[in-house]
C-alpha cells in the first residue's frame, strides 16, 4: 500500500519543476544554515509570498526542503567558526571544531554531512511508516479532542522551552488574543480592528512572523560587530577512514532513532534530541575523556539526531495538522495559504502533496549529501561575507516579502512594530515560538473549544469525557503542575543552602 | 526573573486589561453558545494572573536579593545601543521613503548609508556594492518576479 504511494509520489517529485524547487530548497536551506543570524523561521516566512504563484506541492516541497537542508549547514558553521550556524548545531561546536582546529575539519564535515543523510533518510523510512496509521487514527479526532491535542501542543513547546515557564504561558495568551483580531468565525463579529480594513481577516501571520525572528534577529545581531575567525586549513579527506566510520555507526544509528521520537513531541525537541545524543554518547563510550577535545562521535551523533527530528516534526504536522514548533506553524500556515489544510484528511484529499512532499525528502536528501560536499569551499568563502553587507539584503527580502503578501504597507507596519517587539522580547527572555504558535493555532483553537460546547450543550466535562481528549489535557495538567511543584521544590533547596 | 520582568509583567498586564475591556464589547454569550467575546475574555484573564505572577515574583526576587542583585546588560556591547538605534532608524526610514522615492533609489541609499555606517565600508566600496545590489533587487523583484513597488516621485521603473 505505502509502496504503491511513495511510488507515486516519485511521479509527483521527479517532475523537473518539483526537482527544481526541492533543489531551491534545499540549496537556500544550507545556505542559511550556514550562515548565523539567519534562521530557518525568518527564511520560510520570507519566501511563504513568494510561492503564492506555484503550486502548492512545489512550494511546500520547497519550504520543506529549507527545514532540512539547514540541519545540513548549520554544522559546517560551528564546525569551522565554532558559531553555531543553527540553533540545532550548538552540541556540534564542541567536538567540530576542536576536529577542525587539529586539521580534521573535512573529516568532521563529511562525517556530519553523511550522517544527517542516513539520519534524514532513516526518518522519512518512519515517517512513511507512521504517517498513514497515525491518520487513520486521527480521522477519529473531533472537536474536542482537536481542542485538547492543541492545548497540548502549546503547554509542551511552553514547557520544554528554554526560559520561564510562566512567561511562555503569557506569550500562548498574547497569541491567542492576537489570533482573535478580525471577523469572528462563527458570529462574523469584527473584532479588535481598530477600524483598519486590513485587519478585518486578522493579522496576516506571514509579516508577523518576519517581524518576530527576521527584523528581530537583525536589530539583535547588528548590536555586535561580527568577527568571525574561520578557521584556515586546507579542507581535505572529507571521507572518514574504516576505523572513524566504525566508531560513527552506532552513533549515527542511536541519533537517528533518538532524533526521530524526540522531533514528534511538540516543542524545541530538535535542539533536546541533540543535547540528549551527545550526553548518551559521551556517558556510553569507552573514552569519554575524548569528548570535547575531537571525537568523531560528538559530531556523528547529534548532527543525527537534528536531521531526523525535523522528519520527526513532520509526523505531527502532516497527520495531526499540529505544528510542534515555529518553524512547522510556518509550514501549517504555507499549507492553508495554498488552500490545504495538514491533517488526518490530507492524504486522502490531496495525496500528491502528501506523498509527493514525502518523496521529495528522499531526493532532497540525496542532493544535499551531493551538494555538501563539492560546495564546503562556497560556504567556506560565504562565512567571510560581513554581517554589514548581510544586514542589508536580508532586510530588503523581509520587506519586499512583508510588501509583496498584500501589496500594502500596512503590512510593512505590523513587520517592523512586531521586529521591534521581538528584539524586545529576546532582551527581556520572552521567547517568541508560543506566541508564533498560539497565534496559528489561535482561530482553529477558538473553533474547536465553540463547536465542541455548542454540540454537547455548554458541557465543559466533555473534554474529559472523551478518551483521548481526556489524555491530552490531564497531561498538560500534569504538566503546568509539575512546573509550579518543581519550582517550589527548587525554591526550598535554594532557601536551605542559604541557611547553611 | 530580575528586574526586567517587572516591567515586562506590567505591560503584558496592561495588554491583558486593554483586551478585557475591549472584549466587553462583544456578546460574551452562554456557555452552550460561546459568543465573539468569549474567548478573548478568557485569554486576557489568564494572561492578567500570569503577568501579576510575573510582577509579584519579580519583585519579590529583586526584594530577596537587594545588594546582592547581578545586573544584566541590555545590551550586548558598549556600542550596542548606538548601533541598535542606528539600524532602527534606517528601518525607518526605508519604510518611510519607499513610497515616496520608489523601490530603486529607496534601495540605493538604503544600501549605501548602512554599508558605510554599520559596516564600517570605504564609501567607494559601499558605493559599489549599493549600485550591485540595487541592479540585482530590481532584477529579481520587478523584472524576474514582477512584484508591483511604488516608482516613486522620480518614477523609476
Amino acid at each position: 500500500m505505502e509502496f504503491g504511494n511513495i511510488i507515486n509520489g516519485f511521479l509527483v517529485t521527479l517532475t523537473p519543476i518539483n526537482i527544481f524547487y526541492c533543489f531551491i530548497g534545499v540549496f537556500v536551506g544550507t545556505l542559511i544554515g550556514v550562515l548565523p543570524g539567519i534562521g530557518v523561521s525568518a527564511t520560510l516566512a520570507m519566501l511563504i509570498p513568494i510561492t503564492y504563484g506555484i503550486p502548492t506541492a512545489s512550494a511546500i516541497i520547497m519550504l520543506a526542503g529549507i527545514c532540512y537542508g539547514a540541519q545540513y549547514g548549520g554544522s559546517t558553521t560551528s564546525i569551522l567558526v565554532n558559531i553555531p550556524g543553527e540553533a540545532t548545531s550548538v552540541v556540534t561546536c564542541l567536538d567540530g571544531y576542536q576536529m577542525a582546529k587539529q586539521g580534521r575539519a573535512g573529516k568532521a564535515l563529511g562525517i556530519s554531512a553523511i550522517g544527517s543523510f542516513i539520519a534524514g533518510t532513516f526518518g522519512v523510512f518512519l515517517l512513511v511508516l507512521i504517517a498513514l496509521p497515525l491518520s487513520e487514527f486521527a480521522l477519529r479526532f473531533g472537536p474536542p479532542e482537536y481542542f485538547s491535542l492543541m492545548i497540548f501542543g502549546l503547554t509542551m513547546l511552553s514547557y520544554l522551552g528554554s526560559g520561564s515557564f510562566l512567561k511562555a504561558m503569557a506569550m500562548v495568551m498574547v497569541g491567542l488574543t492576537l489570533g482573535t483580531v478580525g471577523a469572528d468565525i462563527v458570529s462574523g463579529v469584527v473584532r479588535f480592528t481598530f477600524g483598519i480594513p486590513e485587519l478585518y481577516d486578522g493579522i496576516g501571520f506571514v509579516p508577523v512572523l518576519m517581524g518576530l525572528f527576521g527584523v528581530a534577529e537583525l536589530l539583535v545581531n547588528v548590536e555586535q560587530i561580527f568577527k568571525r575567525d574561520v578557521i584556515k586549513t586546507k579542507i581535505k579527506d572529507l571521507f572518514p577512514n574504516k576505523e572513524e566510520m566504525k566508531n560513527s555507526a552506532m552513533p549515527i544509528a542511536r541519533g537517528s532513532v533518538l532524533g526521530f521520537f524526540l522531533g514528534t513531541i511538540p516543542g524545541p525537541t530538535g535542539i533536546i534530541s541533540t543535547f540528549v545524543s551527545y550526553s548518551l554518547e559521551k556517558r556510553i563510550s569507552r573514552h569519554p575523556e575524548k569528548f570535547g577535545k575531537g571525537a568523531i562521535e560528538g559530531v556523528a551523533g547529534p548532527e543525527s539526531a537534528n536531521n531526523a527530528a525535523v522528519q520527526g516534526h513532520f509526523v505531527t504536522l502532516l497527520t495531526l495538522g499540529l505544528p510542534g514548533s515555529a518553524m512547522m506553524a510556518l509550514l501549517l500556515g504555507a499549507f492553508m495559504i495554498h488552500g490545504v489544510i495538514p491533517g488526518p484528511l490530507l492524504v486522502k484529499n490531496h495525496p500528491d502533496v502528501f506523498w509527493g512532499i514525502i518523496a521529495s525528502m528522499y531526493l532532497g536528501n540525496i542532493m544535499l549529501l551531493i551538494l555538501n560536499f563539492p560546495l564546503i569551499g562556497l560556504w567556506v568563502k560565504l562565512l567571510e561575507v560581513p554581517y554589514g553587507m548581510l544586514f542589508p539584503l536580508i532586510f530588503l527580502f523581509i520587506f519586499v516579502g512583508s510588501y509583496s503578501n498584500a501589496l500594502s504597507l500596512m503590512e510593512v507596519n505590523i513587520t517592523l512594530f512586531f521586529g521591534l517587539l521581538g528584539y524586545l522580547m529576546r532582551k527581556t527572555e520572552f521567547e517568541p515560538a508560543p506566541m508564533v504558535l498560539a497565534l496559528v493555532l489561535g482561530p482553529m483553537i477558538e473553533e474547536a473549544f465553540r463547536q465542541s460546547l455548542i454540540a454537547n450543550y455548554g458541557d465543559l466535562m466533555i473534554f474529559f469525557k472523551r478518551p483521548i481528549s481526556a489524555a491530552f489535557i490531564i497531561i498538560s495538567i500534569l504538566l503546568i503542575s509539575s512546573t509550579f511543584i518543581l519550582s517550589r521544590k527548587r525554591k526550598k533547596i535554594l532557601e536551605i543552602s542559604l541557611e547553611k | 526573573m530580575e528586574k526586567s520582568d517587572f516591567f515586562s509583567g506590567f505591560t503584558l498586564l496592561i495588554f491583558g486589561v486593554t483586551i478585557f475591556i475591549g472584549s466587553m464589547s462583544y456578546p460574551f454569550g452562554e456557555i452552550d453558545n460561546p459568543g465573539a467575546g468569549f474567548v478573548p475574555r478568557i485569554a486576557s484573564l489568564i494572561l492578567i494572573i500570569i503577568s501579576l505572577l510575573i510582577m509579584i515574583i519579580a519583585y519579590k526576587k529583586s526584594f530577596a536579593s537587594e545588594g546582592s542583585t547581578v545586573y544584566r546588560t541590555f545590551f550586548s556591547t558598549r556600542d550596542g545601543p548606538k548601533r541598535m538605534i542606528l539600524a532602527l532608524a534606517f528601518l525607518l526610514a526605508y519604510r518611510l521613503s519607499f513610497p515616496i522615492l520608489g523601490f530603486v533609489l529607496t534601495n540605493f541609499l538604503f544600501f549605501l548609508f548602512v554599508t558605510r555606517s554599520l559596516g564600517d565600508f570605504r564609501w567607494r566600496i559601499s558605493f559599489t556594492f549599493s549600485f550591485l545590489s540595487t541592479s540585482m533587487a530590481y532584477l529579481l523583484f520587478q523584472v524576474l518576479l514582477k512584484i508591483q513597488v511604488p516608482p516613486g516621485i522620480f518614477k523609476i521603473q
